[in-house]
């Protein structure tokens, strides 16, 4: 898993078709491609679509999402934007690319939060 | 006219016949049994039921026989077999009810649907639909039970039913089934509930079936609009609570909980969010059955709000946050019945009309009703029915068919799409692991139909995805397929060692979170077979699909059905992959100028000349594959002595169809047991053999030694 300093950006997989419903502060997605569904919160669901606008590495990602939910984070936000986007492409939803927009050698690291 | 117009004797006599085939919704059930005790229970319980022809179109049939025939009468076992292969273990015949209700429970979960088909029951009331929704032991069934006797309408006790595209809820009257102390309770309800015999000691413990109100059967056709989705937990001794749950909880609870909610792809999802868009989402604690039916009738008599009026009992709650997800793949109710195990069994008509329609499929059209069923009761054994489809369709006679045949076919078309959409995307989450590893990643059987666009790859479902890589390779690829999530599934010492030193492919992996299997293979048949392709050759004629993926060349794309087929198993009810074989051979023949000439000298040069020799063989026999007769003429060198041929011939006609009833004849039984014997000859020397199969028994002793 890249870390927030690697430089590395993150974006949606190209040729995804999401379906979001919203109720609430919570946010369901229906992923085409792999049938899967995933709910998320007000935050996730923000976080994946700026992911699906343009690539962003986490510290820009933590930082928009920052300023837009100022009361639901805090200086915390880094470490859980981190874990976000290491589920987000666990799920396949998310993908590495380098400081080019390419495809980047996806030098995932061995989950070591125990929890998966 | 409906089943309580049938006399005992006539009841009876049409069960141990064709059978009682009744409507019920939108599905006609056959029902059949030999067993003098199933006939006043099912009497009662389906009396208002309509009367379907004899010869009508079913939608699956259920029966219930001795097992086996003669001695099961005796020995007090049975069986049940559904569209006329043999269902569950066998069971004591005085389970005969709860087991005969669990058989059409299954048929209603998991056979394919045009309909979104939600694991609950439901019930109206002028006009709004009420969802209730719960794990076993939740109280679903009896609450469902007692608020039939205030005034609701039972549309299911099981399974919402709701046209994908629509909210509306289809009824699918059928009884309720009840356990333990609710079978009590629910007779002490009303002089007028009709409780079928309590049945004990079944794996649910003592069950019994309410029969559905006469007003439900009646109305069976008039759908409801849902208004509440209801999720009730039975706790003893509580005082009943109602909690809202939100909308999106509850899609994520109903998906997860659904039959086929994956498998109907984006429309299941937009079908799912309708519904729930549309209504008031509720969780109900309750310590009895009174009470549950207060908090019921307390929402719903404020009509337009979800929640109570009085002494603020809906609570808001916490939603989870980032959460849940599950996977695409269809969820068995864990309240359904048990899985029916693949079972061993045989019927020719059935099999030579399953030959004839996939060689001929515009023939099909003068098939008569039961000649229909079976034919549709094969396709689907040998998970071919999608294929099926596709044939008729493209000899342009699927408008011809009957309708309940139609729909039936009709129902393939998403979980087949679907199939072939998680296959593609799964193939790019390997491929996005592998990027920074510098290897040739070839996709091989069903993957690599469908990412070649191949006809074999239309209506195929993929179970597991197949790759291959050079074998020098393989230790970096294992390291960053586990990295990206992928882990090995859990196996026994010597099997893992078994795979690593002797077989073709590393021990399964399966994905973490989306649960994927994958096989990554260095060759194509095992390290200690009797054949030997060089993988190099294989690796080195490669084509290429786009994205830095690749297939095995043509031939030996065909050659590896071959030996996948002949050489790399028992062939028993692989149907399907002669199938495979014959779209390949079409395909290739059609479309690659040098197609034919090249095959041959390919297999030679591979060592792979036997198992083409069969597959053409076979292909050509049973398939009717259009084979140059050079071609054939080519392969004879590869050719086994007459009387091995011999043999293979009356082996390979008994064994590759699946069959139907409670068993082959007994020389289906043999040729299958022959064919066993020969996979695991073809797999290892006899010396390995030996003590392969020494190790695998004792095993099974020592297991069976712990469970006793």
């Amino acid at each position: 898993m890249s870390s927030a300093g690697d430089g590395k950006a993150w974006r949606v997989v190209p040729g995804s078709t999401f379906r979001w419903r919203g109720w609430d502060d919570e946010f369901v997605l229906y992923h085409d491609e792999s049938g899967d569904t995933h709910r998320f919160n007000a935050v996730g669901a923000r976080a994946l679509e700026a992911l699906g606008r343009s690539p962003l590495p986490i510290t820009d990602l933590a930082a928009r999402l920052a300023g837009e939910f100022p009361g639901a984070v805090d200086d915390t936000i880094l470490p859980t934007i981190e874990e976000l986007v290491r589920r987000f492409h666990d799920l396949g939803l998310i993908e590495p690319v380098d400081r080019q927009g390419q495809p980047a050698d996806d030098s995932l690291e061995p989950d070591t939060a125990g929890n998966r | 006219m409906t089943l309580s117009s049938l006399t005992r004797p006539e009841t009876a006599e049409r069960l141990r016949g064709v059978g009682v085939a009744l409507q019920c919704g939108p599905l006609v059930m056959r029902f059949g049994s030999s067993l003098p005790e199933l006939v006043d229970p099912l009497a009662m319980l389906y009396s208002d039921y309509p009367l379907a022809q004899e010869e009508t179109l079913h939608d699956f049939q259920v029966r219930v026989d001795c097992s086996p025939p003669g001695l099961g009468r005796a020995i007090g076992r049975a069986r049940a077999f559904i569209d006329g292969r043999r269902a569950f273990d066998p069971f004591k015949r005085r389970h005969a009810l709860p087991m005969f209700e669990w058989g059409v429970n299954w048929c209603v979960f998991v056979r394919p649907s045009r309909h979104l088909l939600l694991h609950s029951a439901v019930v109206e009331r002028s006009g709004f639909g009420m969802l209730l929704s719960g794990r076993p032991g939740a109280g679903k069934s009896t609450l469902t039970a007692g608020l039939l006797f205030r005034g609701w309408r039972l549309l299911s006790d099981e399974v919402a039913v709701v046209p994908a595209g629509t909210r509306d809820l289809l009824p699918l009257p059928r009884p309720v089934g009840l356990k333990g102390a609710s079978i009590d309770i629910v007779r002490g309800l009303s002089p007028d509930a009709a409780v079928g015999p309590a049945v004990e000691g079944t794996r649910k413990g003592t069950v019994a079936h309410l029969r559905p109100p006469t007003d439900s059967v009646r109305r069976m056709h008039e759908t409801a609009t849902p208004r509440w989705i209801v999720f009730p937990n039975f706790q003893a001794g509580v005082t009943a609570e109602l909690r809202q749950v939100s909308r999106a909880e509850a899609l994520q609870r109903l998906g997860h909980e659904a039959f086929n909610y994956s498998v109907l792809g984006s429309v299941g999802f937009e079908t799912l969010a309708s519904v729930v868009e549309n209504c008031h989402c509720l969780s109900l604690r309750f310590g009895s059955l009174d009470d549950a039916i207060a908090a019921v009738e307390e929402i719903t008599n404020e009509p337009g709000t979800g929640r109570p009026n009085k002494a603020g009992r809906v609570s808001p709650q916490t939603a989870a946050g980032e959460a849940g997800r599950w996977a695409g793949r269809v969820e068995h109710g864990k309240d359904s019945a048990p899985t029916p195990q693949a079972a061993r069994q045989s019927t020719a008509p059935a099999a030579s009309i399953l030959l004839e329609a996939l060689r001929d499929p515009p023939a099909a059209v003068s098939l008569s009703p039961s000649e229909w069923m079976r034919l549709m009761a094969m396709a689907r054994h040998a998970r071919l029915a999608s294929r099926l489809t596709l044939l008729l369709d493209e000899a342009r006679v699927f408008e011809k068919l009957p309708e309940k045949v139609q729909e039936q076919l009709e129902a393939t078309r998403p979980v087949a799409a679907q199939h072939e959409r998680i296959i593609r995307w799964e193939v790019g989450r390997i491929h996005e692991a592998l990027r920074g590893i510098d290897t040739t990643l070839v996709l091989l059987k069903g993957a690599a139909y469908v990412l070649a666009g191949l006809p074999a790859g239309h209506g195929r479902l993929v179970s597991d995805i197949d790759i291959l890589l050079p074998r020098g390779d393989l230790r970096r690829v294992e390291a960053a397929l586990l990295a990206a999530g992928w882990q090995a599934v859990e196996l026994h010492p010597y099997d893992e060692r078994h795979y690593r030193d002797w077989s073709h492919e590393l021990p399964p992996l399966e994905h973490r979170r989306r649960h994927s299997v994958l096989d990554v293979h260095h060759n194509i048949l095992p390290v200690s077979g009797r054949l030997h392709p060089d993988a190099e050759a294989l690796l080195g004629a490669v084509v290429p699909v786009g994205n830095g993926l690749w297939t095995l060349g043509p031939e030996d794309m065909v050659l590896h059905a071959a030996v996948h087929l002949f050489q790399d198993g028992d062939l028993a009810g692989s149907v399907r992959d002669l199938v495979d074989v014959d779209s390949l051979l079409r395909h290739f023949g059609r479309v690659e100028p040098q197609f034919w000439n090249r095959l041959v000298p390919r297999a030679q040069q591979l060592g792979l000349g036997r198992p083409l020799y069969y597959a053409l063989r076979y292909a050509r026999r049973m398939l009717g594959t259009p084979v140059p007769s050079g071609v054939s003429a080519g392969t004879d060198a590869s050719a086994p002595a007459a009387p091995v041929r011999a043999l293979m011939d009356v082996l390979v006609s008994r064994s590759l169809l699946p069959v139907l009833g409670d068993r082959g004849t007994f020389g289906e039984e043999t040729a299958r047991g022959v064919l066993y014997a020969r996979s695991h000859w073809l797999r290892m020397p006899p010396g390995r053999l030996v003590t392969h199969l020494a190790r695998k028994t004792a095993r099974r002793w020592t297991a069976a030694d712990d469970e006793g």
